[in-house]
């Protein structure tokens, strides 16, 4: 087990240095330039000339890669390009934030996925089940942007129940019940896809367990219900779990578009933005800690996956 | 007899459910389109004193109580478009919105702008400095005389040596104080001012370059900040400010939040607010949401369809001329945009009313020259040109240019400034098809688009086969004169991007430069304006009129003819 555990890691960092190579060969190759993001248009040539020297973008390019591969190794990523500020500081600040609404969005999506999924296999054919694939697949269609644009319209600007936008309201850091009324719509919002896909798989998933021997021979032993639904659940939920875990590593991600409209200070927002002002230094780091995420997370997902159902070994 | 069924019964509750499914999201999704335009009914915003709002008289003017009935207190919460938190430094960053939230409450300058009014262009008020004058010897020397017994945010004296002192932090390189972040954006300042120095302990001089009647646009936008703060802070100045204006810095969170307080001990009249939040909100529906939840209590550029609902639901709109100027600018070194006929006859095909009043919800004006009513420079050019195809196909004929005529543009997706680019190009394409030209439109993304353009403006490979391309500008200053229209300031050397060459305009703009006189400066310029209108390296098209929108319990707001805006005599019920 442990030796399948460190060749996924070895074979995760040339993984890693892949994603880092390419991303930096496309920014390069990208039209556009930082400076404008850093100096008024009125900003002669030699000002422009002078803080890219500065800055070290004149350098060449395959100069500029290691020097930033080498300080990225030991954790220092540098500095903003339009801020100044370094790297870390914000980008550890927007992937807590960003992880808050991951998380939530995904505990929600499990718990409603599991839950309509189960629902919908056991019922299988009657309304509890058309509701739930209902739901599901409105779930996996509805843009999950439009869905919180709906929910601020009709709970926000009408009904005035909940925030439209941002984390917390100003001078209310500390209250826990604030930052939870600020997460309900983009949650809602972001759980959706999720849940719609994890309905349908977990639906298939029991679906196929009931059509077990086991099961039959257990309900003729007469088990209970409660106890027969606990041995179903354990036994289908290999698959969902591995969905789960690639799910969250799109939370991850940061939805950029709901970020937006809900301008929640998060990684999406934070790449999208410097992405425009082309922050090379924002953007590499994000990326590759995004990256990282992604593929520990598939790491832990298949070992997780192996405790759960021991017919899985891992060599 | 068994029923023969023609949908299996089974069926029907899965169709059924199909289709109430699909009506519902039809319906909401109509329904939706709609709201942010219709009237919803005026909701009770809770204030901090507990009041309840009065849907009063909406208006697109100033809503100045009368005198003598002056309130004061509240929190401000302003959305602004911008992405982030400006820069809380002595000079701030992202750009006009950066000095209009940040820039301009925490510092003042030298002299500052007269904000506050709007019955005329906000000119150059004592600031730090409560008189100046420009040395009758020698007409480059400006003598600067400060306030005695004014101080910074920290109770510091406010002297010569403190400006001396910030005027070295961003624009002499060499000094060792010298920020390079900040001093990178000061070009154009560094260019104007030969040499700076402390004369005693409240007179500073200044020389500028050469004489320079455009000197105290650069001045205005130098802020003075605490010297002892900047020394003591170092590279953490921007954490804990302190500065001269209006307004002192409280707080700030990246992404997040600015907030301030009014400096009580101001040499000049104290802001009436008990607090000023400004908070980042780039999408301007999400601002229009806020607003309307009361989680804010102003908003910077709504969407242009949502102010009728705004109106009618009890907020204030404010807008008015600014000094923007949102056009086409031709290639003038390509037939048959060479020909000064075809340029004119351009201008003569645009709608531009319509495009104001129908496409934009009034939020811009027509644009009919370079320098507009916002500025002291506009003289009799606003009457060249008018919505006449007529007369725009008569010159085109003229001209000898036989329809279809081609016309390639390339236009940017969004941007700062830019306005709706897409919509009110496609709007110039159809004025522009009634008179038998033909506009091929090309969109970028505006980062890419502003570097290609200033790579050289047409002379480049990959922009000589565009004809024009739809650039905007803020021209608070004259020597926007300089940096658009003189001969030698082709990009990268400057944003002359049609290579627009007159000598007369060269010579009009070097002779108002090098005057003293104010008035013979405005009146020269006036005339670089007229010649440029009829010269029309531009296609003239719109002024945005920088919209805002105010809940009705902020009083007293007045909204300039200028770029930036003042909220020190504005409270919040």
């Amino acid at each position: 087990m442990w030796s399948y555990v460190i060749r996924r890691l070895l074979i995760a960092v040339p993984t890693l240095l892949g994603v880092t190579i390419i991303m930096f060969t496309l920014l390069q190759i990208t039209p556009g330039d930082p400076l404008n993001s850093l100096l008024p248009p009125e900003a002669t040539q030699e000002e422009r000339e002078q803080l890219s020297n500065e800055l070290g973008l004149d350098r060449p390019v395959m100069v500029q890669y290691f020097a930033w591969l080498g300080n990225a190794v030991q954790f220092d990523f540098g500095r903003s390009l339009v801020r100044k500020t370094p790297v870390v500081d914000e980008l550890w600040l927007s992937l807590k934030n960003t992880f808050v609404l991951a998380a939530a969005s995904a505990g929600v999506a499990f718990v409603a996925g599991v839950t309509l999924g189960t629902v919908a296999a056991f019922y299988r054919g009657k309304w509890p089940d058309r509701v739930a694939s209902g739901v599901a697949a409105m779930g996996i269609s509805v843009p999950n942007y439009w869905i919180v644009i709906l929910l601020i319209t009709v709970f926000s600007v009408q009904m005035s129940l909940l925030p439209s936008q941002g984390m917390r309201t100003v001078g209310e850091e500390n209250s826990f019940i604030d930052l939870v009324q600020h997460m309900i719509i983009p949650v809602t919002g972001l759980s959706l896809i999720t849940a719609g896909i994890l309905t349908r798989m977990m639906r298939a998933s029991v679906l196929e367990i009931l059509n077990q021997e086991f099961v039959v021979s257990l309900r003729a032993k007469g088990l209970g219900t409660m106890a027969l639904t606990k041995h179903i659940v354990k036994n289908s939920a290999p698959p969902v779990v591995t969905l789960m875990g690639l799910q969250l590593g799109n939370l991850m991600g940061g939805s950029v578009l709901v970020e937006s409209i809900v301008n929640w200070p998060g990684a999406g927002g934070l790449l999208n933005l410097a992405i425009q002002q082309r922050d090379i230094p924002v953007i590499q780091a994000t990326v590759l800690i995004l990256a990282s995420a992604f593929v520990f997370l598939n790491i832990a997902v298949d070992i997780l996956h192996t405790v759960l159902d021991p017919r899985v070994r891992r060599t | 007899m068994k029923m023969i069924e023609v949908i299996p019964r089974k069926r029907w509750s899965g169709l059924l459910a199909t289709v109430a499914l699909l009506l519902t999201v039809a319906a909401v999704a109509c329904g939706s389109d709609d709201v942010a335009s219709t009237s919803v009914p005026a909701i009770d915003p809770t204030s901090p004193a507990g009041t309840t709002a009065t849907a009063g008289p909406t208006s697109t003017t100033s809503t100045e109580t009368p005198d003598g009935n002056l309130g004061s207190g509240g929190t401000l919460r302003i959305a602004i478009t911008a992405a982030d938190v400006p820069l809380t430094d002595q000079q701030t960053d992202q750009g006009a919105e950066g000095n209009r939230w940040a820039g301009y409450p925490l510092g003042d300058g030298l002299v500052k702008w007269e904000l506050g009014q709007n019955d005329h262009v906000p000119g150059f008020i004592p600031g730090i400095a409560e008189s100046w004058e420009i040395d009758p010897t020698d007409p480059t020397r400006w003598v600067f005389n400060l306030r005695e017994g004014a101080t910074f945010q920290d109770g510091t004296p406010i002297n010569a040596e403190a400006v001396f002192y910030n005027y070295e932090r961003v624009l002499n390189e060499d000094a060792e104080f010298y920020n390079p972040t900040l001093g990178s954006g000061k070009g154009s300042a560094k260019l104007a001012i030969e040499s700076y120095s402390v004369v005693d302990e409240y007179t500073f001089e200044v020389f500028s370059a050469q004489p320079d009647s455009f000197l105290l646009y650069e001045i205005v936008a130098m802020f003075i900040h605490s010297k002892e703060a900047m020394v003591a802070a170092g590279s953490d100045y921007q954490n804990h400010p302190y500065g001269s204006g209006a307004f002192q810095f409280v707080s700030k969170q990246a992404r997040t939040q600015l907030t301030m307080e009014p400096f009580p001990g101001y040499y000049d009249d104290n802001a009436r607010l008990d607090r000023l939040i400004i908070l980042p909100m780039p999408e301007a529906t999400t601002r229009l949401a806020a607003l309307r939840n009361n989680e804010v209590d102003w908003i910077e550029v709504p969407p242009p369809d949502a102010l009728n609902g705004l109106e009618s639901s009890g907020f204030q709109i404010h807008m008015t001329q600014t000094p923007h100027n949102w056009p086409h600018q031709f290639n003038v070194n390509k037939a048959p945009f060479d020909n000064k006929l075809v340029r004119q006859a351009l201008n003569y095909a645009i709608d531009r009313e319509a495009m104001c009043r129908d496409l934009l919800n009034d939020v811009c004006t027509p644009g009919l020259s370079f320098a507009n009513h916002a500025t002291p420079w506009l003289g009799d050019a606003a009457s060249n040109y008018s919505y006449d195809p007529e007369k725009a196909k008569a010159l085109l004929a003229e001209a000898g240019v036989t329809t279809p005529l081609t016309y390639k543009v390339l236009i940017s997706a969004s941007g700062s400034g830019q306005m709706l680019p897409v919509p009110m190009n496609e709007f110039v394409q159809r004025n522009l098809a009634a008179i038998g030209v033909e506009m091929e439109i090309e969109v970028v993304e505006w980062n890419t688009y502003m570097t290609r353009i200033r790579n050289g403006g047409f002379t480049t490979d990959e922009n000589a086969g565009y004809d024009a391309v739809n650039v905007s500008w803020l021209s608070v200053d004259p020597s926007a004169f300089i940096r658009l229209m003189y001969s030698s300031s082709i990009p990268p050397n400057g944003w002359n991007i049609p290579g627009y060459n007159s000598p007369v305009v060269d010579d009009l703009v070097d002779r108002a430069r090098a005057t003293t006189d104010l008035d013979e400066r405005d009146s020269l310029l006036t005339q670089a304006n007229e010649v440029i209108t009829d010269d029309a390296p531009w296609l003239f098209i719109a002024h945005d009129r920088n919209p805002r929108v105010l809940s009705p319990r902020v009083k007293n707001y007045v909204q300039e003819m200028h770029t930036y805006t003042s909220v020190v005599d504005v409270w919040v019920e």
